[in-house]
């Protein structure tokens, strides 16, 4: 895809993915239901979805910086590491449900309304989910300073010499050179 | 070819993958728990177990805790559920835990069976006494998993009892 449609086209999928799709259906979620999730299990479903836009709106400049500079440049390096980090963040923050720093380990008190004296705690683990991503998001890095450095030796590799098309034409052995 | 090239392809191969496995372990869990809560489960009284109370020989009450449990998802998936009662110091009165390996598509009843004699009935019946619930959820072969547990005065469980 060339450069131009890619620093259109990417952007726009990421805020229509990340920030107007959440907000359009956390808007059809009942509030009571966002309350039930708010007081049992201590999420905050409408405050997650407007940092996960906020998310979107950084990631989709970073994606357009990112394509609209040739790959050899010190923008689109830049940009495509701050994007792995930015996309890392977000995934994290999302497995967290909220807690990026917990690494996929949530632990939750809950609150049990039906039964006063009841108190309960939620564990869920998805720590592999986390490893994968750091894993992914490490080889992204390795990936992009490799495209950069081999993208930066191609642009300054002296031009070839132009080639004459008589008087470097191959030498053939068979023939007898011209006396 | 050239490494970067390599390490790309692998690198979207890997993304694919881990859009695949949350997919299977996403799915499977929220299957499994719509499928095993009462509605779906279709207990009578709306809670997520059975409640059997017997009496055994010599006097000593018989209370059994059934879970039924409805793998719906892709994925095999462990359950794994245990019930203490306790006085207010800490004493087990009694314990029993029980799991079970679902594979997908299949369904399993996970039944604590507790013996309590007459007397340490009457040290739960005190209201110091708790009971404590833990039920635990592995899948993806163990590298996801969840635990919920409950502790509630033993009077609390009398009344949900009734």
């Amino acid at each position: 895809m060339r450069l131009r449609v890619r620093s259109v086209v990417f952007p726009t999928i990421i805020l229509l993915v990340l920030a107007v799709v959440p907000i359009v259906l956390v808007g059809l979620v009942p509030a009571e239901a966002v309350e039930m999730l708010r007081q049992v299990a201590r999420v905050d479903l409408r405050g997650m979805v407007m940092v996960v836009a906020g998310f979107a709106v950084a990631l989709a400049a970073l994606s357009f910086l990112k394509n609209t500079w040739e790959k050899s440049s010190w923008v689109h390096v830049g940009s495509s590491l701050a994007s792995e980090g930015g996309w890392l963040f977000l995934w994290l923050f999302l497995l967290g449900v909220g807690d990026p720093s917990c690494l996929g380990r949530i632990t939750r008190t809950l609150e049990i309304t039906p039964l006063a004296a009841a108190q309960g705690t939620l564990v869920v683990d998805l720590r592999f989910f986390a490893f994968f991503l750091i894993v992914l998001a490490g080889l992204t890095v390795v990936n992009t300073l490799l495209t950069f450095n081999a993208a930066r030796r191609s642009r300054s590799k002296p031009p070839a010499p132009p080639i004459h098309p008589l008087k470097d034409k191959p030498l053939n052995r068979s023939e007898s050179p011209p006396i | 070819m050239r490494l970067e090239r390599v390490l790309g392809i692998s690198i979207a191969v890997l993304q694919v993958l881990f859009m695949v496995v949350v997919f299977l372990v996403g799915y499977s869990t929220v299957a499994t728990v719509m499928a095993s809560l009462p509605s779906g489960g279709g207990q009578e009284g709306g809670k997520p177990f059975d409640l059997r109370l017997g009496e055994a020989e010599g006097g000593a009450r018989v209370i059994t805790v059934a879970f039924p449990v409805h793998n719906e998802g892709l994925l095999p998936v462990d359950i794994r559920v245990r019930v203490r009662l306790l006085t207010q110091a800490g004493v087990v009165l009694a314990e029993e835990e029980s799991s079970r390996h679902i594979p997908a598509g299949h369904s399993e009843s996970l039944e604590l069976t507790f013996t309590i004699s007459d007397e340490k009935l009457e040290q739960v019946s005190e209201s110091s006494a708790r009971a404590e619930g833990m039920i635990e959820y592995k899948t993806l072969y163990g590298l996801v998993s969840a635990s919920a547990s409950v502790q509630m005065a033993a009077a609390e469980l009398r009344q949900g009892e009734r």
